[in-house]
C-alpha cells in the first residue's frame, strides 16, 4: 500500500509547453467559453470540432494522453450510467433492437455517443487546465477575474487565498495520511478487510492523528503568516503580475474562429 | 531473523510524469542480532529502504527475504504476521497518537494482534518501563497532552510492547533534547544487548553510528555506497566527506592529534572513556 503512488489525477506537471505559457486568466475564460460550446454543440460536424481542438490541445500541452486517460478512470463510473440511461430511456428514430419489453432505438443510441464525448472533452479539457496551471496562477487568476465582484463585497483575496491553501496543502495531507497510514500497519492494523462498520471503525487510528495534525498546521500557518505581516487582501502588491502575450492572442483568435464556426455550422449566417 | 535484500530497486509513481528512482539495485545482507546503522543524506533512500523490511513498501523489482518470508514484486506473502516481528518506529512517531489514555495507545498494537488481555497489560506496563514512563502516572493521561520527549517515549512504547525480533528506528531522536536524546539512544542499546534483537538504526547523526553500530551502512543516490563497521568506514574519510556526511567528532579530534603524535593513536576508538583510556596508557609507557 502506498498512496504516494496514486499520484492525484490534475496535478500541475510543471512544463514549458504552448499551453504552459499561456495566461491562467484566457485558459479560465477559454474552459468557461468551451463548456458553453460542448452544451451548444448537437450537430456531428460541431462534435468534430471540439473533438479535434482538444487533440490540439493535448499535443501543444505535451502531456501523455495515456497519463490524460486516466484521469478518466473516475468517472469511468459516471459515463457508464450516463451510456445505459440514454440508450434505454431516449426514443425516437429507427427501432435498432427489441426484445420483449427492452427496445433500443436510433435516439438513444445517438444521444448516449454524444453525451459520453461531451462528458469526456469536458473532463480532459479540465484536467488539462489543471495539469499546465500551477495552482498559484491558477488562484492568481481566479482572483483577477472575480476581481469586478470586490466592489460588491465579495471577499475575492480571501477566497482566492483559502483555495490556494487548500491546493498547496492537498500534497501535504495526503504525504501525512501515507506516513500515519503506514505507522498504524506497522502496528498492526489493518485498513483493508473486514465490513463498511469494521472499516470504519479502523479509521479511528488514522483519521485522529490526521485531524490533530491539519489542525496544529492551520495554527502554525496562520502564525507564521501573521508574523510576516499578513493582513488580508487590502493594499496587497503582487510578486508576479500576470501578463498577456502573443500566445493568449493566438488563443484568443482560434476561439473567435471556434465561434464563428459553430456559427456557421448552426446555420445562423 | 537474517534481512538479505537481493537486487533490490524501487520506483516512485511508476508510469506517470513524477516516476523517480529510490532504490537503485541494492544488495545487503543484516544479519541477526547486529545493531546496523544506516547513514546518507537526506533524499539517499535510506526510509525507503527501510519500509522494504516490514513489507510497507514492494519491491519494483528484486527480493527482499526476512526471515522466512520472501517479498517481491509479484509475490505477495501475509504480512500481517511478519510486521509483528519487525517493529518500525517511523521519524516523529508522536504523530501516530491517537488514543485517550496512554495505557490504550499503547495497547494497540498487541491488541491488533488478539493477544489476550491479561498479556496485553503486562506488555504495556513492561513496554513503558523499558522507555523510562511511570505506568501509574502516566497510564491515565491523554498521549496528546503529553511533552515532545514524553510523546516521543509513548510511541515507542507502542512498538515495543509488540516485542519485535527487529527493531527498525528512522532518526528516533530527531527534534529532541540533547539530554533525552542520549538516554533514548542508551536505553536501545542496552535492550539491544539484553533482548539480542536485530536493530536498525537510521541517522544523520555521525557520533551515534561510530558509538553504537557493529555495521555501517552508507547510502548514496539510492544505492549502497560504502558498508562495513565503524573503523572501516570512518577510515575513508575524505570518501565520507566527499558525498556531504561528516566523521565523528572523535575520529576527527584523532587525526588532528596524530599529525603531532607518533606513533598515531587508533582510529577505532570512537567514545572519550576509551580515547582517555588510551592516552593515558600512552602518557605512561612514554615515561622514562
Amino acid at each position: 500500500m502506498n498512496l504516494i503512488t496514486q499520484i492525484p489525477i490534475g496535478q500541475y506537471v510543471p512544463g514549458r509547453s504552448f499551453v504552459h505559457q499561456l495566461d491562467s486568466r484566457s485558459k479560465l475564460l477559454f474552459m468557461l467559453l468551451f463548456i458553453g460550446l460542448v452544451f451548444w454543440a448537437e450537430e456531428v460536424d460541431a462534435y468534430l470540432l471540439l473533438v479535434g481542438f482538444t487533440f490540439l490541445s493535448i499535443f501543444l500541452s505535451k502531456i501523455s494522453i495515456s497519463y490524460l486517460g486516466k484521469s478518466l478512470k473516475p468517472i469511468l463510473w459516471i459515463i457508464l450510467f450516463t451510456v445505459l440511461i440514454h440508450i434505454f430511456m431516449t426514443k425516437g428514430g429507427d427501432i435498432l433492437f427489441a426484445w420483449k419489453w427492452i427496445e433500443i432505438q436510433e435516439e438513444g443510441v445517438r444521444q448516449a455517443i454524444l453525451i459520453s464525448i461531451r462528458l469526456i472533452l469536458l473532463i480532459v479539457m479540465a484536467s488539462l487546465l489543471t495539469l499546465t496551471t500551477s495552482p498559484i496562477d491558477l488562484t492568481d487568476g481566479m482572483e483577477r477575474l472575480l476581481q469586478p465582484f470586490a466592489r460588491l463585497g465579495l471577499p475575492v483575496h480571501e477566497l482566492a487565498m483559502m483555495m490556494s491553501i487548500a491546493l498547496r496543502f492537498i500534497p501535504t495531507l495526503i504525504e501525512e495520511t501515507d506516513k500515519i497510514m503506514k505507522a498504524q500497519i506497522s502496528r498492526g492494523a489493518d485498513f483493508e478487510s473486514g465490513n463498511i462498520v469494521k472499516r470504519g471503525k479502523n479509521m479511528v487510528p488514522l483519521l485522529i492523528p490526521l485531524f490533530v495534525s491539519a489542525i496544529r498546521r492551520a495554527e502554525e500557518l496562520a502564525l507564521a503568516m501573521e508574523a510576516r505581516g499578513y493582513r488580508g487582501g487590502e493594499g496587497r502588491t503582487k510578486l508576479r503580475e500576470l501578463q498577456w502575450s502573443s500566445k493568449d492572442i493566438i488563443l484568443l483568435v482560434s476561439s473567435i474562429a471556434l465561434i464563428i464556426s459553430f456559427i456557421v455550422l448552426k446555420g445562423w449566417v | 531473523m537474517d534481512v538479505i535484500i537481493k537486487n533490490l530497486s524501487h520506483i516512485y509513481g511508476l508510469g506517470t510524469p513524477f516516476e523517480r528512482l529510490a532504490l537503485d539495485h541494492i544488495d545487503l545482507t543484516i544479519p541477526s542480532g547486529s545493531y546496523t546503522v544506516i547513514i546518507g543524506q537526506t533524499g539517499s533512500g535510506k526510509s525507503t529502504l527501510i519500509q522494504h523490511f516490514n513489507g510497507l513498501l514492494r519491491p519494483t523489482s528484486g527480493e527482499v527475504r526476512i526471515g522466512e518470508v520472501t517479498i517481491t514484486s509479484s509475490k505477495k506473502p501475509s504480512l500481517h504476521s511478519l510486521r509483528r516481528k519487525v517493529g518500525l518506529v517511523f521519524q516523529y512517531p508522536e504523530y501516530q497518537l491517537f488514543e485517550e489514555t496512554v495505557e490504550k495507545d499503547i495497547a494497540f498494537g498487541p491488541l491488533n494482534y488478539d493477544l489476550p488481555q491479561e498479556l496485553v497489560s503486562n506488555r504495556v506496563r513492561e513496554a513503558m518501563n523499558l522507555v523510562g514512563l511511570d505506568y501509574e502516572r502516566f497510564k491515565d493521561e491523554s498521549p496528546l497532552k503529553l511533552s515532545g520527549g514524553e510523546k516521543r517515549r509513548v510511541a515507542l512504547a507502542g512498538v515495543l510492547a509488540l516485542q519485535p525480533e527487529i527493531l527498525i528506528l528512522d532518526e528516533p531522536t530527531a527534534g529532541l533534547d540533547p539530554q533525552g536524546k542520549k538516554e533514548i539512544l542508551e536505553r536501545l542499546y542496552r535492550l539491544h544487548r539484553k533482548e539480542k534483537w536485530t536493530t536498525i538504526l537510521v541517522t544523520h547523526n555521525m557520533e551515534d553510528a561510530a558509538k553504537y553500530a557493529d555495521h555501517i551502512i552508507v547510502m548514496r543516490n539510492g544505492s549502497v555506497f560504502l558498508q562495513g563497521s565503524p573503523t572501516e568506514i570512518f577510515i575513508q574519510g575524505e570518501k565520507i566527506q566527499q558525498i556531504g556526511l561528516d566523521l565523528p567528532e572523535i575520529t576527527k579530534f584523532i587525526l588532528k592529534l596524530n599529525q603531532k603524535v607518533q606513533p598515531p593513536i587508533p582510529t577505532n576508538i570512537f567514545s572519550m572513556e576509551k580515547l582517555v583510556e588510551q592516552l593515558v596508557k600512552r602518557h605512561k609507557a612514554g615515561k622514562r
